[in-house]
């Protein structure tokens, strides 16, 4: 009961393999997630275990509304402004600064560390960032240069 | 009659199954050993009865902390990658076709919802950012075993597509011709010439595995002590503070820099021994010292190798007369924070290398490191290495 694997996720076939493995994957991991409620539960106070949902929710819904909605309108506009062949790496470039920016931004915004540990937070960030945009930058202009050669390669060849 | 609502199309060949099992597979291998991690550094810090936390290897925690926090860095490029390759689904129609399809599409709530509560808490405490009302530790713990357990559910919904996914070698989408741009909105036409998806699956993969390999690059030096110069993303580097390594908690963030410094300071054991002591500094100085070469190693995943001075706890408890096979309880000055005490099992206060340090790298320990003493002992989180130690309780 294969199907392409090269197709879009669809979720219309394998049911009834799915379904079985889905009732075997409820028993064991429910009870698991039962657990994890009930700890959770009993471990803090109604309000937190609200808290807890409102963030995970919350989470959930700013990924799905609007951070993948960004992501799809930057990948559509790269899409629009290079060409075919650099779009990859046009992309990588882009989306890497992205991520590099979130992951530096504690960092960038002293956030946290309310006790001011100088420890916390050593770097500059912003020197340490410009760093980690030019490793992620050449690296796709090494990409870049790459497809350019090839290109120019097989146009030689032929 | 329910109006049609209406849908995006997605066309990019990036949202098939074979990049969603790929993905997913090594999303669940970074989650399974996030989660053993997590537990093995839950049952340290608060060990079971049924569950005697070794003292050897010394290094271990460091290992498996450091390991927890890497991995669980590296997994936010394929978790969002992952969400993004199968974010169609979100719009699949009709919403339910079946009470197992209904259980199925429920299981992701708390699985998507979960795996983004635990990559962002965990980022924040690394970064010691606490936006939220709740305990970090709690939510984290339990709300990685209602993660871990969706994903069981969704693994096992998963299970038949994922496996005819893998097994099958499908051409790359970037060899397709038909292949077209990734994820471009519907309202690009479909029919644009020459259209080649610039971004293939192998390419996509590619590009994810190598964003997954930066930021582990950029991070892990925060506890692999060669590539601590390019911990650039890190919010720790093992050789910055005082002394040349980091702190948790400050001497003054504790609230101790009056009493840790009090020529009056005296340690006691006490408890369930035959004699009672108690020290003043000058007497701890001239008591014999051993050298222990052990790290620091933090839940927030940073740490740092050093070599430490000072009394072994063993001795102290045969001078006091405790009985073999004794625990202890450890007390620091700090007197309004979690932490604030430790246990030593049996196991931990009978080793060698288990210390009251005074010294480390032959200097006094600075304040800010547990003057004027601290407890260091082999493979604890460094929340249990209790700093400006006061009192010994032997149970």
């Amino acid at each position: 009961m294969g199907h392409p694997a090269g197709r879009h996720v669809s979720g219309d076939e394998h049911e009834h393999d799915s379904s079985r493995g889905l009732w075997v994957g409820l028993a064991i991991g429910g009870p698991l997630v039962a657990f994890g409620i009930g700890g959770l539960v009993h471990d803090s106070s109604l309000s937190r275990v609200w808290s807890v949902g409102f963030w995970g929710g919350g989470l959930l819904a700013l990924h799905d509304a609007v951070i993948v909605p960004l992501v799809l309108a930057l990948v559509w506009a790269i899409g629009r402004i290079v060409p075919a062949q650099y779009r990859a790496p046009a992309r990588f470039a882009v989306l890497g600064t992205a991520l590099a920016v979130a992951l530096a931004w504690p960092g960038l915004r002293m956030l946290g560390n309310p006790s001011h540990n100088p420890t916390v937070h050593p770097l500059d960030y912003g020197t340490a960032l410009m760093w980690v945009l030019a490793a992620v930058w050449g690296t796709a202009l090494v990409w870049v240069a790459v497809i350019a050669t090839r290109a120019r390669s097989s146009t030689t060849a032929h | 009659m329910t109006p049609e609502l209406p849908t995006p199309r997605f066309r990019s060949r990036l949202h098939d199954e074979r990049t969603a099992a790929l993905l997913g597979a090594a999303l669940g291998i970074a989650f399974t050993t996030c989660f053993v991690t997590g537990l093995l550094s839950h049952v340290a810090q608060d060990p079971h009865p049924w569950f005697a936390w070794p003292t050897r290897p010394a290094g271990l925690y460091r290992f498996t902390q450091g390991l927890h926090v890497a991995t669980g860095l590296a997994a936010i490029p394929l978790l969002l990658a992952k969400l993004w390759t199968v974010y169609p689904q979100l719009f699949q129609r009709p919403v339910v076709r079946s009470v197992a399809h209904g259980i199925e599409r429920l299981a992701i709530v708390p699985l998507v919802a979960g795996s983004l509560f635990m990559l962002f808490t965990g980022f924040g405490n690394i970064n010691l950012w606490y936006p939220w009302p709740f305990n970090f530790r709690t939510s984290h713990y339990w709300v990685a075993w209602i993660t871990i357990g969706a994903l069981v559910v969704h693994l096992g919904a998963k299970w038949s597509t994922t496996r005819h996914a893998l097994r099958r070698a499908a051409p790359d989408a970037a060899s397709e011709p038909t292949s077209e741009p990734a994820s471009e909105p519907a309202s690009e036409p479909a029919s644009t010439p020459a259209r080649v998806d610039a971004l293939g699956r192998r390419g996509f993969l590619l590009a994810i595995g190598g964003a997954a390999a930066g930021v582990t690059l950029f991070t892990i030096g925060q506890t692999v002590w060669p590539l601590r110069k390019l911990a650039l993303l890190a919010p720790r580097r093992p050789d910055t503070g005082p002394q040349g390594f980091p702190v948790n908690r400050t001497a003054q963030a504790a609230g101790v820099e009056s009493t840790a410094t009090d020529p009056e300071y005296r340690l006691t054991v006490e408890g369930a021994v035959r004699t009672p002591l108690s020290f003043s500094l000058a007497e701890l100085r001239a008591l014999p010292h051993h050298g222990a070469t052990l790290p620091i190693a933090c839940v927030e995943g940073w740490s740092a190798s050093r070599t430490w001075q000072g009394i072994r706890v063993r001795d102290l408890l045969a001078r006091a007369g405790a009985r073999e096979g004794a625990s202890v309880r450890v007390e620091s000055l700090q007197a309004r924070f979690s932490y604030a005490t430790s246990e030593l099992t049996a196991a931990q206060a009978d080793d060698v290398d288990t210390l009251l340090a005074l010294r480390v790298e032959g200097e006094e320990l600075h304040l800010d490191h547990g003057f004027p003493i601290r407890l260091i002992a082999p493979n604890r989180p460094g929340v249990e290495q209790t700093k400006w130690v006061t009192r010994l309780v032997v149970t």
